[in-house]
């Protein structure tokens, strides 16, 4: 009977989503429905984004209401066949939802899943999802970001991967004094984190700044990578905002934040009030200025890029993959299309941050590719 | 992130402090407990055992236990902070502030001013306050719209954990005379407190709901009324905005004229009493810069004009709730 | 005598710069041109000197509303003290604090009060900053005999023994609190007081410099040496009334004219030095002359110096807000 029905619930975006609301229903009952269309538009505390259909149907009911919180789970809708009777329906609603309400909600939502490392006397913030696959990944974020920037790629990409993600020193919860901010410097800290955690078959995803780490690191353990996803990455062009990073730097209000946050992004609205509020939390502790200084400067030289990987990348015998957004506008008129032997994936409607912005094609280049 | 309760959070900011300042002490009435004693020291850690455990990392010359003498803990703090030191003197309960309120008054808020701008004051005073515990009239107060009143000291009421670790390190930093307000009631409230030492600017409001229908502003405890307040509201269909005020002086002026120009409806919830309290303040703020924008009368949502009684059948009804936020949210509404 | 000719010279200067400024305030407020509310030390010199001669910059004093003679003796400018009391810019604390509120804290001194028993509290704070630093010094607090009736006396007295703090407390006794004698509005001994809370305590003449500096300098030794608080109850008189404009009706005229024939600490001071061929007489004189140019002067630049500016009116409630 229920063969007919297809459930759709609260997704889970990340480790930590307990919950989230509709902010606006994007289809109308009766639609049809195909498996990967933007059916509703939900808001988390981190994020506001669309959100895919699992299944291929017709809508047939609405359960959520728009703005009401829900649980991680939930029911929201009904996909099914045409010319269903709407007792059949409620029937299956009823049954889905008193079953729901007797599971317990998971013990493990409410552990603290950040895990420690010592790397090099540094103290390093990192998340594991996923074990026992042949795999792994490590995703290495950008400026003044942290590892919750992969909160759309982490969970997913645990069931094919070991995925592993990691604050930089002088970002999120990792160890704020550093005593220089070189990429080399960096690089030397993931490496010596691959290292410990014996991350072989390894695929490095570096995010802009992180991509210029990522290809640094190559050096000291490539028995271990094999393959680079480089997403709008440093070191492939001269140009760069130099006046984001900082205003980044120097923002203190939430006022100042949100408008620099907004040019991360091609549509601003994604950015969240408590996505500001996390930004803020870390940048207030003390050092992480410091920190992001000492970085800054090793990122930009009067105005301009300071480092160029072009022939790093080259040099590499295994895949690259570079994807960067059309409208970036942080490092603009990146062109990676005439490096030889890289796969160039150039995504539009797109700003600085593709594995936010866009983040099931970024999923799917990262398991296919 | 790691997980502490607004006591452990304010704890950590003393703790950290006086590990990275020597200057920094901490004088207050029990704030140890067991001296000249017997028995266990460190027998109180304050009477709520915010303190507690500081003793063993600091010794008796940094956490020191006086007699029961507010004007000449507060004097002598105040004194020192003149002198060189960083002290944190604690008012045990608001409510005896009566008690010493020259030395508050007249002589730590007007140094800077009467000297000319040459001295600095940098002194901590850490109290407690509130009602809803059945501890009667003397000692349920929040008085926090006297200290606001006098030019010369900050006034800062965080809401949480995480604000109260990041304001009172503000606090202590801080080269002005502060005065920090932890409500009794909230010690065990639990939120996300990093384990590093982290700084909230004052003057700057939290907004932490966001709705174009009315705007809820809340300070300390009756914040997070609001909030509650605020997604009961959101399942009717009203959004709301919430305002956390965090400091009371400086005021963070902006955003609440913001955030009364965007919606309209205001309504102010202040546990205080009624009378020229912060609730009252405020909507007079709001009435001289924005009142072109406003939909409605200001609501301020007080306790009654009367002492604080001890019956709990009395004291519930007291106490603001968010029964009383919706319903008032409602009048306005329409 | 320990002192020697140096120091007796300071002493007669710092004596005759106190009485030439509080002479020529009384002077000056009689014409209207001073605003607000003046108390004036004159006659109670030798209290002040005795006590400050034993102290350093570093050293810290607090005053009460009759603050100028204990500023003087501390260190603090005259000039920019008498631009104060104009409410001047560049009086010593921006024209922004007046008489009673008269403060140098790069010369120890913090601040007149005008509170009755405000400012001791404050030299407990900062006897515990040197107690707590390890520094050398002491920190002295003024008051009357008025003021120690004040709570405030008792809980410093006591918080001051019980943390054994470098602090000494001096009453400067002089008879009168305001209209009310206080031989009735002080129940006890001051003295026994102090002893009550486990202070060393002494009792002087607060007429002679030098048993008011000998009986300090053994007091404050002791603390400096860690010898916790004490309080020196010092017999005084004060000439004027408890403020200007005060008719003095409380006081009969034969003890006020006793008062300036027989109980001035300059005259006694005087007396004793030459009698005793330390000091010429004439010395002496010329020390008075120089004080009453330089308090002449003083008056004369307050009256010319500019008032603040509007915009002063808002600097210095905080120091960052």
């Amino acid at each position: 009977m229920s063969d007919k029905f297809l459930p759709i619930t609260m997704p889970k975006w990340g480790l930590t989503m307990k919950e989230g609301a509709i902010v606006s229903w994007l289809k109308e009952v009766g639609d049809e429905i195909k498996k990967g269309d933007n059916l509703v538009e939900i808001e988390t505390e981190k994020v506001v984004n669309e959100f895919e259909s699992p299944e291929s149907g017709i809508l047939l009911k609405k359960i959520a209401e728009e703005n009401i919180k829900l649980n991680v789970g939930s029911l929201i809708g009904v996909l099914g066949e045409k010319n269903v009777d709407d007792n059949s329906i409620n029937q299956f609603v009823k049954e889905f939802q008193s079953n729901f309400q007797n599971q317990n909600t998971s013990e493990e939502d409410d552990i603290d899943l950040n895990k420690k490392i010592m790397i090099k006397n540094l103290e390093i913030n990192y998340m594991q999802i996923g074990e026992n696959k042949e795999k792994n990944i490590l995703f290495i974020h950008g400026f003044g970001g942290d590892l919750n920037n992969w909160v759309f790629n982490q969970e997913s990409l645990s069931s094919t991967f070991n995925t592993y993600a990691l604050d930089l020193p002088g970002h999120g919860l990792s160890h704020k004094v550093i005593e220089e901010g070189s990429i080399f410097y960096l690089a030397s800290i993931i490496s010596e984190f691959c290292k410990e955690l014996s991350l072989n078959n390894l695929t490095l995803v570096g995010h802009s700044l992180g991509a210029g780490i990522a290809i640094c690191a190559n050096e000291n353990i490539q028995n271990l990578i094999e393959r680079f996803i480089l997403i709008s990455p440093i070191g492939l062009n001269k140009e760069i905002n130099k006046s984001y990073l900082e205003n980044f730097i120097i923002a203190d209000s939430r006022r100042d934040l949100k408008k620099v946050l907004g040019e991360l992004y091609f549509d601003p609205s994604v950015i969240t009030r408590d996505m500001i509020n996390e930004v803020l939390k870390i940048k207030r502790i003390d050092n992480s200025v410091n920190a992001l200084s000492l970085i800054k400067d090793e990122i930009i030289n009067e105005g301009n890029q300071k480092n160029n990987y072009i022939k790093k990348i080259e040099e590499l015998e295994i895949p690259v993959n570079i994807i960067i957004g059309s409208n970036d506008k942080i490092i603009p008129n990146i062109d990676a299309s005439q490096l030889k032997k890289i796969n160039y994936f150039k995504l539009e409607n797109c700003g600085h941050m593709p594995h936010i912005e866009k983040s099931k094609e970024v999923n799917e280049i990262i398991l296919t590719k | 992130m790691p997980i502490k309760s607004y006591k452990e959070a304010i704890n950590e900011a003393i703790a950290q402090e006086m590990k990275r300042d020597e200057n920094v002490i901490l004088i207050g009435e029990d704030v140890a407990g067991g001296a000249g004693t017997n028995g266990e020291q460190d027998a109180w850690g304050g009477v709520m055992g915010v303190t507690k455990g500081l003793l063993s990392q600091f010794g008796r010359e940094r956490i020191i236990d006086t007699p029961i003498t507010e004007t000449a803990i507060l004097g002598m703090a105040s004194g020192a902070a003149l002198t060189g030191l960083r002290p944190i003197a604690e008012l045990m309960f608001v409510d005896f502030m009566g008690v010493c309120f020259d030395q508050i008054l007249n002589q730590t808020a007007k140094f800077r001013y009467m000297f000319g701008g040459k001295a600095i004051t940098p002194l901590t005073i850490r109290t407690m306050y509130g009602g809803g515990v059945r501890a009667a009239s003397q000692h349920s107060q929040c008085l926090y719209p006297i200290f606001t009143h006098v030019p010369g000291i900050k006034v800062v009421i965080p809401s949480g954990p995480y604000d109260a670790k990041g304001l009172l390190i503000n606090s202590i930093r801080d080269n002005d005379p502060v005065i920090f307000l932890e409500h009794k009631a909230m010690y065990d409230l639990t939120g996300d407190v990093p384990d590093e030492s982290y700084v909230i600017p004052f003057g700057e409001a939290n907004f932490t709901r966001e709705g174009k229908d009315i705007t809820l502003i809340g300070m300390g405890k009756t914040v997070s009324l609001c909030n509650n307040a605020a997604d009961l509201l959101k399942k009717d269909g009203v959004h709301a905005t919430v305002l956390d005020l965090r400091t009371l002086s400086p005021l963070d002026e902006d955003s609440i004229l913001e955030s009364a120009e965007e919606t309209g409806r205001i309504i102010i919830v202040d546990e205080s009493s009624p009378r020229c309290n912060i609730a009252t303040d405020i909507s007079a703020l709001i009435c001289d810069k924005s009142f072109s924008y406003l939909k409605a009368p200001i609501k301020m949502i007080s306790p009654p004009h009367t002492p604080v009684p001890f019956s709990p059948f009395l004291e519930d009804i007291y106490m603001p709730d968010e029964q009383a936020i919706i319903s008032t949210a409602k009048k306005i509404l329409n | 005598m320990q002192l020697n000719r140096e120091d007796l010279i300071k002493a007669y200067k710092g004596m005759s710069l106190i009485r030439e400024f509080d002479e020529a305030v009384h002077e000056e407020f009689a014409t209207g041109s001073l605003p607000g509310f003046v108390h004036l030390y004159v006659g109670e010199e030798a209290s002040a000197m005795g006590v400050c001669m034993n102290l350093d910059d570093i050293d810290t004093i607090a005053s009460n509303h009759r603050g100028h003679g204990h500023c003087i003796a501390k260190g603090c400018d005259t000039t920019t003290m008498m631009k104060e009391l104009y409410g001047k810019k560049d009086g010593i604390c921006g024209g922004k604090g007046g008489s009673m509120h008269i403060a140098d804290l790069s010369k120890g001194m913090l601040g007149a009060n005008g509170i009755v028993g405000g400012g001791t509290p404050l030299i407990c704070g900062a006897a515990l900053t040197y107690k707590t630093k390890k520094m050398p010094n002491v920190s002295v607090g003024f008051f009357g005999d008025g003021a120690s009736n004040q709570g405030s006396i008792a809980e410093s007295m006591n918080m001051a023994s019980v943390l054994n703090l470098p602090a000494v407390f001096v009453c400067e006794d002089n008879g009168f609190a305001e209209s009310t004698g206080s031989s009735y509005g002080v129940a006890g001994s001051l003295v026994e007081r102090g002893n009550a809370f486990g202070l060393r305590t002494a009792k002087v003449d607060g007429t002679d410099f030098f048993a008011v500096y000998e009986t300090a300098k053994e007091i404050i030794d002791g603390s400096r040496n860690g010898e916790g608080p004490a309080l020196i109850h010092v017999k005084t008189n004060r000439v004027y009334g408890h403020f200007e404009g005060d008719a003095i009706t409380y006081r009969t005229d034969e003890e006020t004219e006793d008062i300036k024939m027989n109980k001035d600490p300059l005259k006694i001071f005087k007396a004793k030095v030459t009698e005793a061929g330390l000091l010429e007489a004439s010395q002496l004189e010329e020390i008075d002359k120089e004080s009453n140019k330089k308090i002449k002067q003083a008056i004369i630049e307050s009256k010319e110096a500019d008032f603040p500016k509007e915009a002063d009116l808002l600097t210095d409630v905080y120091i960052s807000y």
